[in-house]
């Protein structure tokens, strides 16, 4: 069942498109990068609400470890830093919306150029059950999967799987921004080298089409998050590891914004905690209270002041 | 609660990562699907595993397997793909089969070698994958073969040595004639001309002599079928969903047939008509002389690759789904059928007496007394429909 949902509306619409667009323009490896761009002008609304939430988390970011530093029990700590993102109208998985979708993409990407570029003859037959009843679709196959030093039906064991871990790399370290204690630096660090790594690995194996699109997909994320964070200089050191700073300086000053906004909604926070023994509840149990409302709109109220 | 989304968040990627890595699992391999060929008392039957296997026609025994029991190279002891039947050397003491697989090798081997101490079998690398297949030319004592977007033309007795033959060149007939797609169709040899049909979409007249181009027909997509040569006409089916006929002696088209999808199974020829199937599944019978429908098409269930047969005047059909219906060459109405294999059929149906053979490209397995057996081999009663399953482990 999800398998044919799976089928009908990704893997059947996304193969029609790639071999109409790999046929107009007479190469495959052309049609890929149109798809690319397509699926990324597509899925913009995500990758922009993503950016957004990532922001406003890398924001929270203080106030979370002072909640975790001021409870030691985890269920309530956990309740604390829920309250938080409800009052500041986040969604933690939001950072994972475009993440989410993206895999899907691939997973249909893989199943579209295994078949539309695969070399053995059996290949035809699986593609022909997902080509639509066009004639024009129907005899623009089989592909002309040659692109540069490419075949993009076969994996390239050595410049595509370095491109895909590069574009990786650079775009992770774009996004993520200086952390704020010990453990989290250790997180980020191991993260920005095992994720570059593994897609890295597995590029290896996959349709060198795949590495293409995920090649360009990270070129063009890392486009929107320097055009996101509002231009300004790269700190190409820091790309490279001499440098401590982060890559998009202007980011930082972004989040500090963010951050000082953050500060009002905690000040009046420690008020109300300061009122209930102490404890950092913000708002009373069940409905959300009055105070809590105005917490929010003056939180992002303060969002639009950061991004201006 | 929250304490335990905070790891939910820090394991998703690599979570997700892991479903990239196992949503990509899985390729689309090369099987293969030679059709049987019969030799004698011997049905030689290509697996899917890159093994030929002679199988006693009466009894269902295997008598022997290709290359398990030959001694061979190491490093090309491991065939796959196997498209093309089996083409047998006539001339040659005990008879000589040569063969071609998905790895661009042509092996020669004679199975009376099994007498001896230590069978050898020799094979050349072409270089490219063998798809399309091997047609023998007796009278020039020639070896067609398609190699990637070659037609490779080699000195058939020449081969016949049983030890690794290294240099490819020193047997070219003449130089290979080159294409701009792949062949997947057989070459077939005509009075004058070879003729190969290409994914450049290109029909090529090819002189057997000099391997000069005689013309070549445009047909504007993919030509995928095999060639079928008839009176001074040549039929090739193709993926602009067309069976095209051309003159021999020009390269002109006489007719086309637009069928509904594509023509990728070998036409057969017969009494005037025409038979072809296409991927949508239909049947459809055609006047030789002018490519006008005989009469409407009949519709199995199904997309059919697999060549065919015309048995007593019984078109034998098999989908790929492994469904085998049996229609009326005459009117185009259902004898019997459809009979459910439970799978796969892909290689040509091969009319043999009154019987079709069919060998499926997975196997099922079968209940008998004492345990199970695998099947993917049956011979099919052309008048009736009866399947009988041939209890020989082919394949499986």
């Amino acid at each position: 069942m999800i398998g044919e949902i799976f089928n009908t509306f990704l893997i059947h619409p996304i193969t029609n498109l790639f071999i109409l667009l790999a046929s107009v323009t007479g190469n495959a490896g052309i049609g890929v990068i149109l798809l690319t761009l397509i699926i990324r002008v597509v899925t913009t609304p995500l990758t922009l609400k993503q950016m957004k939430s990532t922001r406003a988390m890398a924001a929270m970011s203080p106030r979370i470890a002072e909640i975790q530093k001021r409870y030691k029990d985890p269920k309530r700590r956990s309740e604390e830093q829920m309250k938080l993102y409800k009052e500041a109208g986040l969604n933690p998985i939001g950072c994972f919306s475009s993440m989410l979708l993206q895999f899907p993409i691939l997973i249909a990407l893989f199943q579209v150029f295994r078949t539309a570029m695969g070399e053995a003859p059996e290949s035809l037959i699986k593609l022909s059950e997902r080509l639509y009843a066009w004639d024009y679709l129907r005899s623009a196959v089989p592909l002309n999967a040659n692109f540069l030093w490419l075949h993009l039906g076969r994996p390239d064991p050595l410049i595509l799987p370095i491109l895909v871990a590069g574009t990786t790399y650079v775009l992770q370290k774009m996004t993520m921004l200086p952390a704020t204690d010990e453990r989290q630096k250790a997180q980020n660090s191991m993260m920005n080298l095992m994720m570059p790594l593994i897609f890295g690995w597995i590029t290896i194996t996959l349709p060198s089409g795949l590495g293409l699109y995920y090649v360009l997909s990270n070129l063009i994320g890392m486009f929107m998050q320097y055009a996101y964070v509002g231009g300004g200089p790269i700190n190409l050191k820091a790309i490279v590891g001499l440098s401590q700073e982060p890559v998009l300086p202007k980011a930082v000053a972004a989040r500090q914004a963010q951050i000082d906004s953050m500060k009002k909604v905690g000040r009046d926070g420690k008020d109300e905690d300061d009122d209930s023994d102490g404890a950092v509840t913000s708002s009373a149990e069940g409905a959300p209270s009055e105070s809590a409302a105005r917490r929010r709109r003056r939180y992002t109220s303060g969002k639009r002041r950061g991004r201006r | 609660m929250f304490h335990v989304k905070q790891q939910w968040r820090r394991a998703l990627p690599l979570l997700l990562l892991s479903l990239v890595v196992l949503g990509c699992g899985g390729t689309v391999g090369a099987s293969g699907w030679a059709p049987p060929v019969r030799s004698e008392d011997t049905l030689l039957v290509a697996t899917d595993r890159g093994q030929l296997e002679a199988i006693d026609v009466e009894s269902g025994a295997i008598l022997w397997r290709f290359p398990d029991q030959w001694l061979l190279d190491k490093s090309a002891d491991d065939l796959e793909g196997l498209y093309s039947p089996p083409v047998l050397a006539p001339g040659a003491d005990g008879g000589a089969i040569y063969l071609g697989d998905y790895n661009g090798r042509l092996y020669i081997f004679d199975p009376a070698d099994l007498d001896r101490a230590a069978p050898a079998a020799g094979f050349v690398d072409l270089g490219d994958k063998i798809i399309g297949g091997l047609a023998l030319d007796e009278a020039t004592d020639t070896l067609f073969l398609t190699s990637g977007d070659r037609l490779v033309a080699l000195k058939a007795s020449d081969l016949l040595r049983p030890s690794q033959l290294p240099e490819i060149a020193q047997y070219y007939r003449f130089p290979p004639f080159q294409t701009t797609g792949e062949l997947w169709g057989a070459p077939v040899v005509g009075d004058d001309d070879v003729f190969v049909a290409s994914l450049d979409g290109n029909l090529y007249a090819v002189d057997r002599l000099t391997g000069a181009e005689s013309w070549r027909f445009k047909a504007g997509a993919a030509l995928v079928s095999a060639p079928v040569v008839a009176a001074d006409t040549v039929l090739v089916g193709g993926f602009n969903s067309r069976l095209h006929a051309i003159d021999v002696a020009n390269g002109e088209e006489r007719w086309s047939f637009k069928a509904a999808n594509w023509v990728w199974s070998r036409p057969v020829v017969a009494g005037g008509n025409v038979y072809i199937a296409d991927f949508d599944g239909n049947v459809h019978g055609l006047s030789f002389e002018t490519g006008l429908p005989l009469w409407e098409p009949f519709r199995a269930k199904g997309r059919v690759r697999a060549g065919l047969a015309l048995v007593d005047d019984v078109l034998i059909v098999a989908t790929e789904d492994g469904a085998v219906y049996g229609v009326v060459s005459t009117t185009g109405a259902l004898s019997w059928g459809p009979i459910d294999l439970g799978a796969s059929v892909l290689a040509d149906v091969v009319g043999e007496g009154a019987s079709a053979l069919i060998v499926s490209a997975k196997c099922k397995d079968k209940e008998i007394i004492g345990g199970k057996r695998k099947i993917n081999y049956y011979r099919i009663d052309a008048a009736t429909g009866s399947a009988e399953e041939i209890l020989a482990q082919v394949g499986c």
